[in-house]
C-alpha cells in the first residue's frame, strides 16, 4: 500500500510539475521579451542578458510611433469596458429578476433566447453587424461596440445572478408583495441589495469581457484616437519592422488588470456556469 | 423592511388589497411585468442577433455566393481547417480537462498552489498570450527553435507550413482554455457524493475502475455538454487564428471567421464575407439547438 | 436618399421638438461650405504636419469648414469599404491602398466621380507614364476614363551592403557591378562564397541573395512582376482581358517561375524566404544575414538614415534591377498612390473637392508634403521632381554623397516604367490578395511541381477570378 501511494504521489507530482511549467512558459517569455532591449531582440536566449525597463518607458511616455496614442487607447478601453459593465449589470439584473423572481409563462422563451445568444459564436454575427452599423452611421463610435458587447456578455451574467439569487428565499419577495410593494420596489429595495456581492463579480466579468474583445473592436473602430488597446496592439503586426519588445511591454501592462481581478473573483464566476450546466443533465 | 413598503398612498392601499386578496399576482400581469423587465434583453436580441442573422439568411439564398465560394480552393481548405481545429482542439482539451480534474480533485497544498497558477492562461487576455507564442515560433528569433536545437531536434519553420501552423494553433488553444474547462469539470466532480467513492474503495476498486464505474458515468452528461459548447465556440474563433497566422502561409490556415474577414476587407466583397457565415449557419444552428435541448 | 437612417431618426426627433417648441421656421445661418477629407497617416510626422498646414491654408483661403482626419492605411481601407457599402463617404479620400484595392473596384461599380477634367488641367505638369493608374473602367457608365488623381509613387529597388561586398574582396562601387542578367545574379553568389570562405565563423550563415519567395508577402508579387517583365511576359491585355495563357506569355511565366525555383534551390537564398512576411527581408538585411535584397519601398535605407547614418551613407547602397536576358534595360513596376472622390459623399460638393485636390497639388505645397516623407514617395509631377532633394538625396556629414535616393530618382525619370495592371481589370486586386504568384512559387519550391504545372494552375486560377468578378 505504501509503495503504491508513493508511486501515485510521484506520478501526481510529475504531472503537476509539467502542467506548471507548460502553463507558465509563454507568460515567462512574454515578460522576458518585455524587458529585452531592441539590440538583443534578434538573438534568442533563455535568460534575458541585459534586462531593461526602457520598453515600459517608451510605452508610458508614448515615445514610439507605434504607441503614439497609448494613453488614449487605455482611456478608450476603460471607457468602453465601464460602459459595458454598467449596461450588462442593468440588463442582466433586470433579466435575472424577471426569470428568477417573477416567474412568468413567457419566461421560457426569454431564457431560450438568452441561451441562444450565449451559444452562438459572436464572430458569426460580426460581418453582418459591421454592415448594419455602417448603414446606420454608427461605425467608429462607441455605441456600436457597447451594444455588441452587452448583447454577448449579458446571458452569462444573467445566469450567474439567477443562480446566486436562488439562495435568496422567495418568501422575502412574497411578504414584501403582501405589504403592497410593486415589482419595481422589490427589485430596487430587496433584490439588488441582496445580490450585491455577485453584482460586483458579474460587473467585473463584463468589464473584462469588453477589455479583452478584439474582433468587434477591430471591425467597428477605425480612427486612430478611437481604437482600444488590443486593436492598437494588433496594428503592430501590420508593419515592416515593428518593435516586438515594445509590444510585449504593452501586453504586460494590458494583462495586469484582468489577471488581478480574475483571481479575486474566480469562485463566483465558475459557480454559476457549473451549477447551471449540472442542473441541465 | 415590510413596514417601509407600506404606504398611505392609494397605490399602496390598492396593492395591499389586491395582493392580500389574490395571494399572488395573476399570471397575465406577471407576464407583463416579466416582459417589461426583460425588455432590454429582448431589444438587444432582436437588434443585434436576429437582425444580423436575417442578413446571413438572405445571403444564403443568393446562388452567386455558393458559386464563388465553392469554386474557391481556399474556401474548401478553410472548411477542412475549421473541422480539424475544432475536432482535435476541443476533444483533446476536454479529455485532458477530465484527467487533470481527477488529479486536482483533492485539497492538498500542491493542488491549491497549482490551481492558483493554472488559471493564468485564462486570466491573461487573448492578445498577449498569442503574440508571445507567435514570436516564440519565429523561425529566426523565437525561443522554440533555440530549445529545439539544444535538444538536437534542429530548427523548424513552425508557422511556415499549413499543418505545423495548425498544430501550433491547436496547442495554443489547449494552453489557453484547458484551465477553464478543468475548473468546470472539477466543480462537477466535487458534486459527486463522497460516499460513492468510499463504497467503491470498500469493494476494492482501483483508480481506473473507480473512474470507469463511478466518476465517468456521473460526469458524462456535463462532459457532453461541455464538448458541444466548446465546439460551437471554437467554430467561431477569430482572434486566435488571426493573430497567430493571419491565414498564412498563403491563406492555407484560415478558419471560417478569418476567411470572412479576408473576403470583406482584403478582397473588398462584403457579400462573400457574409456568405461564408451563411454557409456555415445550418450546421451551427443544428449544434445550437441540440445543445439547448440538452441543457434544458 | 440624401440622409442616413441615423440622420433621419435624429432629424425627425429634432424636427418634432423644434416645430413644437418654436412654431416658426428657423432662420438659416450664413452658409459656410463644408468638406470632409480622409487622409492616410504618413510614415513620418513631417508629412502629416505639412498636410495639416495645407489644410489650414485651404480653410483660410477659401473660407471652408474643412474636416480632415488621418488614419493608418489598414484602418482607412476598412473605413472606405464600409463607407462605400453604406453609400456615405468623405468628399475626398486618400489611402495608400487606393490604387490596388479601392479605385479599380469602385470605379467599376460606378461609385467614383470622374476626374478627367482635373487630370487634363494638370497634365502639363504630370510625369505622364504614371497616369494610366487612374484610367480605369466604369462598368455602369460603360466607359474608361480617369477616376482618381495620381500623386506619388513607389517602385522596386535593390539594396546591398557595400562593406560586405568589400569584405568579400569584390568591387563595391555600384557603377562597377555587372548589370547583365547572368553576371548580376552571379555577383551576389560570388559574394556569398567569398565571405563564407573568408570567415566561416562570422559569415558562415550569410546569404548572397535576399529574394523573398513567400506566399505571405506582397514583396513576392513585386519580385515576380519585375522578373516577368524581364522575361517579356504580361498577364493582361490593354483592355483587361487575360492573355497570360497565350504562347509567349505562358512561356515567360514558366521561365520566371524557373528563375525563382533555381534561385531558391541554388543555396544562395535563405531557406526561410519561403515564409517571409513583408518585414522579414528588412530584418534580415538589418542584421546583415543577407548581402542584398530587392524591396519595393525605401523603408530599409530610411530606417538606416534615422538609426545609423553611417550605414546609410557609407556602408550600404541602392542599385538597379539588372538588364533583361534580352539585354534591354529593365522596365520597373511602379505603384502610384492616388486620391479619389466618392460619388456618395456627405457634402456632395464635387467642385470644392476638386479645388481642394488642386490646392494640395500646387508645386510648393505638394513639394513640402512629399519631402516630409523623406524620400519614401516620388512625386508624380515634373516640377516637384526637379527639386534637388530627389536628385541629390540627403545631405551627409562632411559632404557625404547619398547612395540611395539619386538611384531611385534615376529609375523613375530615365527608365521605362509600367503601372500595375489593376487599372486594366479590377479583378487584379483579388489576384494579388490571393498572392497567386507566391502560391505558384510554393508549388515549385515546396511541392516540387514542374514549372509548367504550377504556371498552368496559376493561370487557370486567374481566369476563374476574372470570370467571376462582378
Amino acid at each position: 500500500m505504501n509503495r503504491r501511494r508513493l508511486g501515485i504521489n510521484a506520478a501526481r507530482a510529475a504531472v503537476l510539475a509539467v502542467v506548471t511549467g507548460w502553463t507558465i512558459f509563454p507568460i515567462y517569455y512574454m515578460v522576458s521579451l518585455a524587458i529585452t532591449p531592441w539590440s538583443d531582440l534578434f538573438r534568442p536566449v533563455y535568460f534575458v542578458q541585459h534586462p531593461t525597463l526602457d520598453n515600459f518607458k517608451f510605452v508610458l511616455f508614448q515615445q514610439s510611433p507605434f504607441v503614439k496614442y497609448f494613453w488614449r487607447w487605455l482611456g478608450n478601453s476603460l471607457l468602453v469596458s465601464t460602459a459595458v459593465m454598467v449596461a450588462v449589470l442593468a440588463v442582466a439584473a433586470m433579466g435575472s429578476y424577471a426569470l428568477g423572481r417573477i416567474r412568468f409563462g413567457l419566461g421560457r422563451y426569454i431564457s431560450g433566447m438568452t441561451l441562444f445568444t450565449y451559444i452562438i459564436p459572436a464572430s458569426f454575427l460580426s460581418i453582418p453587424f459591421f454592415k448594419i452599423m455602417g448603414d446606420y452611421d454608427l461605425l467608429d463610435t462607441y455605441w456600436a461596440l457597447i451594444f455588441a458587447m452587452t448583447t454577448f456578455a449579458a446571458p452569462y451574467a444573467l445566469w450567474v445572478l439567477w443562480d446566486y439569487a436562488k439562495t435568496i428565499p422567495n418568501e422575502i419577495d412574497e411578504s414584501a408583495a403582501i405589504d403592497g410593494a410593486g415589482p419595481l420596489a422589490i427589485f430596487f429595495r430587496i433584490y439588488l441589495p441582496l445580490i450585491t456581492p455577485t453584482l460586483i463579480a458579474v460587473g467585473t466579468y463584463a468589464f473584462f469581457f469588453a477589455w479583452n474583445e478584439y474582433l468587434y473592436a477591430v471591425l467597428l473602430l477605425q480612427g486612430e484616437k478611437m481604437i482600444t488597446l488590443p486593436v492598437g496592439m494588433g496594428n503592430f503586426l501590420t508593419s515592416d519592422d515593428s518593435p516586438w519588445n515594445l509590444l510585449m511591454a504593452l501586453s504586460v501592462i494590458y494583462s495586469i488588470p484582468p489577471v488581478i481581478f480574475y483571481y479575486i473573483f474566480r469562485r463566483y464566476l465558475t459557480h454559476g456556469l457549473v451549477s447551471g450546466a449540472v442542473q441541465g443533465t | 423592511m415590510a413596514n417601509g413598503l407600506v404606504s398611505a398612498s392609494p397605490r399602496g392601499l390598492i396593492g395591499r388589497s389586491v395582493t392580500a386578496a389574490a395571494g399572488i399576482l395573476s399570471p397575465r400581469s406577471r407576464n407583463v411585468q416579466g416582459l417589461l423587465f426583460s425588455l432590454p434583453l429582448i431589444v438587444l436580441f432582436l437588434a443585434f442577433v436576429v437582425y444580423p442573422l436575417y442578413f446571413e439568411v438572405t445571403q444564403a439564398l443568393d446562388r452567386y455566393t455558393y458559386e464563388v465560394l465553392f469554386n474557391d480552393p481556399i474556401y474548401v481548405q478553410t472548411i477542412v481547417n475549421t473541422l480539424v481545429y475544432v475536432g482535435i482542439a476541443v476533444n483533446v482539451k476536454l479529455f485532458l480537462a477530465l484527467l487533470l480534474s481527477g488529479v486536482l480533485d483533492d485539497d492538498s497544498r500542491s493542488t491549491r498552489f497549482l490551481s492558483a497558477i493554472f488559471l493564468l492562461p485564462w486570466a491573461i487576455p487573448v492578445l498577449p498570450g498569442i503574440l508571445s507564442v507567435r514570436w516564440m515560433m519565429s523561425s529566426q528569433w523565437g525561443i522554440l527553435n533555440l530549445i529545439s536545437e539544444d535538444l538536437g531536434l534542429g530548427t523548424h519553420h513552425w508557422l511556415a507550413s499549413r499543418w505545423t501552423a495548425m498544430s501550433a494553433l491547436i496547442i495554443f488553444h489547449i494552453w489557453k482554455y484547458l484551465p477553464f474547462w478543468t475548473v468546470i469539470i472539477l466543480a462537477a466532480r466535487r458534486g459527486i457524493p463522497r460516499q460513492l467513492y468510499e463504497a467503491g474503495a470498500i469493494d476494492g476498486a482501483g483508480t481506473f475502475q473507480t473512474f470507469r464505474y463511478i466518476s465517468f458515468p456521473l460526469l458524462a452528461g456535463i462532459y457532453l455538454i461541455c464538448s458541444l459548447l466548446s465546439m460551437v465556440f471554437t467554430m467561431g474563433d477569430f482572434t486566435n487564428v488571426w493573430l497567430m497566422t493571419g491565414g498564412a502561409p498563403g491563406d492555407s490556415t484560415h478558419v471560417l471567421a478569418t476567411l470572412a474577414y479576408r473576403y470583406t476587407f482584403k478582397i473588398g466583397k462584403i457579400d462573400w464575407g457574409v456568405g461564408v457565415f451563411a454557409t456555415a449557419l445550418p450546421v451551427t444552428l443544428l449544434f445550437i439547438f441540440v445543445l439547448i435541448k440538452k441543457i434544458r | 436618399m440624401a440622409h442616413t437612417r441615423r440622420d433621419f431618426l435624429k432629424t425627425t426627433a429634432a424636427g418634432a421638438a423644434a416645430t413644437g417648441a418654436l412654431g416658426f421656421p428657423m432662420v438659416s445661418r450664413a452658409q459656410q461650405k463644408k468638406l470632409t477629407v480622409w487622409w492616410n497617416r504618413g510614415y513620418y510626422k513631417e508629412e502629416d504636419e505639412a498636410m495639416l498646414k495645407i489644410a489650414e491654408d485651404f480653410r483660410k483661403a477659401k473660407n471652408v469648414d474643412l474636416d480632415i482626419s488621418f488614419t493608418i492605411q489598414e484602418d482607412l481601407l476598412k473605413k472606405i469599404h464600409s463607407a462605400m457599402a453604406a453609400r456615405r463617404g468623405p468628399d475626398v479620400a486618400f489611402c495608400f491602398y487606393n490604387d490596388w484595392e479601392v479605385m479599380p473596384k469602385y470605379a467599376w461599380e460606378g461609385k467614383l466621380v470622374e476626374t478627367t477634367d482635373v487630370i487634363n488641367e494638370l497634365k502639363p505638369r504630370y510625369i505622364e507614364k504614371f497616369l494610366p493608374v487612374a484610367h480605369v473602367y466604369d462598368n455602369v457608365a460603360k466607359k474608361r476614363a480617369y477616376y482618381g488623381v495620381p500623386i506619388e509613387a513607389q517602385t522596386m529597388h535593390i539594396h546591398y551592403w557595400r562593406d560586405l561586398v568589400k569584405e568579400a574582396g569584390m568591387n563595391d562601387d555600384p557603377a562597377k557591378i555587372p548589370m547583365d542578367w547572368n553576371g548580376y545574379w552571379d555577383y551576389w553568389r560570388k559574394a556569398q562564397d567569398a565571405l563564407r570562405k573568408k570567415d566561416p565563423a562570422k559569415y558562415g550563415k550569410v546569404y548572397g541573395l535576399g529574394m523573398t519567395e513567400s506566399s505571405s508577402a506582397t514583396d513576392t508579387i513585386y519580385n515576380f512582376e519585375m522578373a516577368l517583365l524581364s522575361f517579356g511576359g504580361t498577364v493582361f491585355s490593354d483592355d483587361g482581358k487575360v492573355v497570360a495563357d497565350q504562347g509567349a506569355n505562358r512561356e515567360a511565366i514558366i521561365k520566371t517561375l524557373k528563375f525563382f525555383a533555381d534561385m531558391f534551390n541554388s543555396g544562395y537564398v535563405p531557406p526561410d524566404t519561403l515564409n517571409w512576411s513583408d518585414g522579414d527581408n528588412n530584418a534580415n538585411f538589418h542584421s546583415k544575414s543577407i548581402v542584398m535584397t530587392p524591396n519595393p519601398s525605401v523603408s530599409i535605407p530610411a530606417h538606416q538614415f534615422f538609426n545609423n547614418p553611417d550605414n546609410y551613407f557609407n556602408k550600404s547602397a541602392t542599385i538597379e534591377w539588372p538588364d533583361g536576358p534580352d539585354g534591354k534595360k529593365p522596365t520597373y513596376m511602379v505603384a502610384v498612390k492616388t486620391i479619389l472622390i466618392p460619388k456618395d459623399s456627405t457634402n456632395k460638393d464635387v467642385p470644392l473637392a476638386k479645388d481642394f485636390i488642386k490646392f494640395v497639388l500646387e508645386p510648393k505645397r505638394f513639394g513640402e508634403y512629399i519631402k516630409g516623407a523623406n524620400g519614401r514617395w516620388f512625386p508624380a509631377f515634373k516640377d516637384v521632381a526637379a527639386d534637388p532633394f530627389f536628385s541629390k538625396g540627403q545631405a551627409g556629414k562632411g559632404g557625404a554623397v547619398d547612395p540611395h535616393l539619386p538611384t531611385v530618382t534615376r529609375i523613375y525619370l530615365e527608365r521605362p516604367t509600367r503601372v500595375f495592371e489593376h487599372y486594366k481589370n479590377p479583378a487584379n486586386s483579388q489576384i494579388y490578395a490571393e498572392n497567386v504568384w507566391g502560391k505558384a512559387m510554393s508549388r515549385t519550391n515546396v511541392d516540387k511541381w514542374t514549372t509548367d504545372k504550377a504556371a498552368d494552375e496559376a493561370i487557370s486560377r486567374i481566369k476563374t477570378i476574372v470570370a467571376q468578378w462582378r
